[in-house]
């Protein structure tokens, strides 16, 4: 009997029938908001020039709308993250996985549903963080009389990748909740590599060409290749990976994670 | 129709780095009763229970349902209905909410919810977060998630712990209910009173070793019984019973009669002519029997 699609949408009713989606959601459209809104407020105030010239240092940035939107992402990734590693690591904290297991025996059906859920819900958290960017980021710009680039087929497909991305971050947080069971122990390990060690590497990594080479590959970076923009980018200092190939590169972080959690987490005995 | 298969454990073995949790547990739960799996908390019955529903791997031996395996079986939740410990709730979910996931993982109809929820008396508190629900509550919570797929055999892992007295007289009329209508009841107790008078058939474990296996009547027959016998001619009393071969001894209240009955030592004492002040039968109770296989072991 295929218990995939049964298991798929239990899967999504344990996330409804709980508050955090909603909360998180509203948490990041806030802070993707305030962010876009306050940095296009920036660019507008400059364009307009309500700012004194030489005000602003921007050590020779080009602040455009992309980078605005591109908020949605370069910010807005963790969390999907951090929601998928939770709606793994709950079960084992509220020992929910033993009827979770008693429904659904074969555990690997189980994993497999989280993932297509939490893909799902990146997706979701996709559309509200560049609704947010977008949204917030394009009126502040418009309100100043500044260009925001919507007319631009590009800025749409920079717009959908975007969606991707926090989609593809989506599964990536199942494998780390697998990898890491310990609630406590996997959103520290999230935070504090993407929030400290990852900017670190990535900045370090730029300073020379072959770490360059290696440091395109870090998830962030990867992730920020995919949506096409980012702060870093504009420093310009750092190789990129194409669109694609960032996409590829999260796409293989993600199935390597979670087939990884299977093996540490899922088969192990449950009691 | 229900149908009850019976439960085989059969050389099950679990063993840790160098404990063994589980040893060698062989036995047959048969349908259309109740049987109650006792020992004291660490024995091993959790372990059992948890390789039985395919949660943890045995190191040696099979438990199955009918012939199959718990991960074998072709729709588990309408095979067996298990509730393993009182919280394996999240604390934010209403009781709805929770049975609702665990129904549609199985392909059950919500409708089966609400009558879950209605059987276990959780209707009023339905909508209302599990965090909230005191443990008796969860119990019966528990309960419905076992109930949910109207399943053959029922395996709750103490499930009399935390309910009020007037909880504990219903849980008791519905598990004979559920064993009446032909399904297989296991239960599982740290405690012989807690469900003395729910249960029909008796394993005991000790240390990862089944103990005892057979009927509560069974259990019952190796009571220790004597009779204490007062009498003003101790001596020739004592005489006459040992001449019947029977193991006398004194005590402060008068003559202590192993093995006896009543009825035997008062004939002894009539035919020989004894005068008697006092004639009285004992039994040790059904518990110290229990604790006597806690402590001994022997089989």
């Amino acid at each position: 009997m295929n218990t995939l699609i049964p298991a798929v949408r239990a899967e999504f009713l344990k996330i409804t029938t709980t508050r955090l989606w909603w909360v998180l959601a509203l948490i990041l459209f806030a802070y993707v908001a305030v962010m876009a809104g306050g940095i296009g407020a920036l660019i507008g105030a400059q364009e307009t020039g309500l700012l004194p010239e030489g005000s602003t240092n921007t050590q020779g940035l080009t602040l455009d709308p992309t980078l605005i939107y591109s908020f949605g992402s370069s910010l807005g990734f963790v969390f999907p993250v951090i929601f998928a590693a939770m709606a793994v690591t709950q079960e084992f904290r509220h020992k929910t996985i033993t009827p979770t297991f008693l429904a659904t025996p074969a555990r690997g059906t189980v994993l497999a549903a989280k993932a297509v859920i939490l893909f799902a819900w990146g997706a979701f958290y996709g559309i509200v963080a560049a609704l947010a960017a977008g949204g917030v980021g394009a009126a502040t710009l418009a309100a100043f009389g500044s260009d925001t680039g919507l007319e631009d087929p590009a800025t749409w497909a920079l717009l959908g990748r975007m969606v991707i991305a926090l989609a593809l971050w989506g599964v990536i947080g199942v494998g780390l909740g697998s990898l890491i069971p310990s609630q406590i122990g996997s959103i520290v390990t999230i935070v504090v590599f993407t929030q400290f060690v990852e900017p670190i590497l990535r900045f370090a990594s730029s300073l020379t060409d072959w770490t360059g080479e290696i440091g395109k590959f870090l998830p962030g970076a990867a992730s920020d290749a995919l949506v096409g923009a980012s702060f870093y980018r504009m420093v310009g200092t750092t190789s990129s990976l194409p669109w694609w190939g960032g996409g590829l590169a999260l796409l293989g972080l993600a199935i390597a994670s979670v087939v990884g959690g299977y093996f540490v987490s899922w088969r192990r005995d449950v009691s | 129709m229900v149908q009850g298969l019976p439960i085989q454990l059969s050389g099950v073995t679990k063993r840790y780095a160098n404990v063994l949790a589980v040893n060698n547990v062989t036995a047959t739960i048969a349908p259309g009763r109740v049987t109650g799996f006792l020992g004291p908390n660490g024995a091993g019955k959790t372990t059992t229970l948890r390789i039985l529903l395919g949660l943890v791997g045995a190191t040696q031996g099979v438990a199955t349902f009918g012939g199959t395996p718990y991960r074998k079986l072709a729709s588990p939740a309408s095979t067996v209905g298990a509730a393993l410990e009182a919280n394996s709730f999240h604390p934010g979910r209403t009781g709805l909410g929770h049975l609702s996931v665990y129904a549609r993982a199985a392909s059950i109809p919500q409708s089966r919810v609400t009558t879950v929820l209605d059987l276990v008396g959780l209707s009023d508190a339905a909508d209302r977060r599990v965090g909230g629900y005191s443990l008796g509550m969860r119990q019966r919570l528990g309960l419905a998630g076992a109930l949910l797929g109207d399943p053959g055999v029922i395996v709750l892992d103490e499930p009399i712990n935390g309910l009020d007295p007037e909880g504990i007289k219903w849980i008791r009329g519905l598990l004979k209910h559920l064993a009446d209508e032909g399904r297989t009841v296991l239960i599982s107790s740290h405690m012989l009173t807690e469900v003395q008078q729910t249960v029909d058939d008796v394993l005991v474990i000790r240390r990862g070793e089944l103990v005892y296996t057979g009927t509560l009547t069974d259990m019952e027959q190796r009571n220790e019984t004597w009779v204490t016998v007062e009498t003003p001619s101790t001596e020739l009393l004592r005489s006459s019973l040992t001449a019947q071969g029977l193991g006398v001894s004194e005590t402060p209240e008068g003559l202590r009669v192993a093995n006896a009955s009543a009825a035997q030592v008062g004939h002894i004492a009539f035919t020989s002519g004894i005068e008697l002040h006092s004639l009285q039968h004992h039994s040790t109770g059904l518990e110290e029997t229990f604790l006597a296989l806690m402590q001994e072991g022997q089989q």
